[in-house]
């Protein structure tokens, strides 16, 4: 009886790693789709869209598997984010994005949390 | 109905209650400000409006959304004026919250604190230093 209480726990334990992981995967995904394509959820707008330079540069890399950096190498990508021009403020043109989609991504990532989590669990338990 | 011009209007309102505040340059405003005179930018940008309901009998709508405010300070000069405005507009928005006309509740989320960005030179004459205020109006959901 308890041999068998420690394999449930134990294999209990293991799913909650694994589904943690996922969840962990999700997210930073979900985070940098909020950044670059924009999200309801969060209510990021996405990068405006000129080349596609700027949208495209934007990497999701995991540093450990509790560690994610989500960044874009593009300098005017922070001028982008805050509409600060070297002139002044900027006027965004593109029909698609816009300002601030990092600080309402932040913002916003409870939501994004407990969308990803609804989703494993719907997955897991369908 | 979130009514997101009073928002607007109430955040604007809390903005200029700052002292010594530089006069705020209107996006609906082509105005090409002169050197040497610091200034500031405001942007109203809702984000989400989720309809809560679970656990609430009278169904309610709560709107979050981004208030930025961007200080344009001269280039080449002490950072001071730029960091103690800063400080005081964060100051005056932080935790605050005001009654909406239509009787809603805007507040500044406690959450995601106001927060003042990274300073940095813009090339052309400016030391920008961008500001972050995030907030929340909880409105009770109509129907048409």
């Amino acid at each position: 009886m308890t041999d068998r209480f420690d394999e449930e726990l134990a294999d209990f334990s293991l799913l909650l790693d694994v589904r943690g992981a996922a969840l962990f995967v999700n997210v930073c995904s979900a985070a940098k789709f909020s950044i670059t394509d924009g999200s309801p959820l969060t209510g990021a707008p996405g990068q405006p869209v000129d080349t596609g330079a700027l949208k495209a540069s934007w990497q999701l890399e995991f540093e450990s598997p509790t560690r994610a950096l989500i960044s874009t190498d593009k300098e005017y990508a922070e001028g982008i984010e805050d509409g600060i021009g070297p002139h002044g403020p900027i006027t965004i043109r593109s029909p698609v994005g816009g300002t601030h989609s990092v600080a309402l991504t932040v913002a916003g990532i409870d939501r994004i949390v407990e969308d990803e989590t609804l989703k494993l669990v719907g997955a897991s338990n369908a | 109905m979130i009514d997101y011009a009073d928002v607007n209007v109430k955040l604007s309102g809390r903005l200029q209650t700052v002292s010594a505040l530089p006069v705020i340059a209107f996006a609906n405003i082509d105005e090409a400000p002169p050197q040497d005179t610091p200034y500031i930018t405001e942007k109203f940008q809702p984000a989400t409006s989720t309809v809560r309901t679970f656990g609430n009998s009278s169904h309610k709508v709560m709107a979050t959304g981004l208030y930025a405010v961007t200080i344009y300070g001269v280039q080449g000069v002490d950072v001071t004026p730029n960091n103690t405005l800063a400080t005081a507009i964060v100051t005056a928005f932080a935790g605050w919250a005001t009654a909406l006309t239509n009787g809603d509740r805007l507040r500044i989320r406690t959450d995601v604190l106001p927060t003042p960005g990274d300073s940095r030179n813009t090339g052309d004459g400016w030391f920008v230093t961008p500001i972050n205020i995030f907030w929340e109006v909880e409105s009770r959901l109509t129907v048409a």
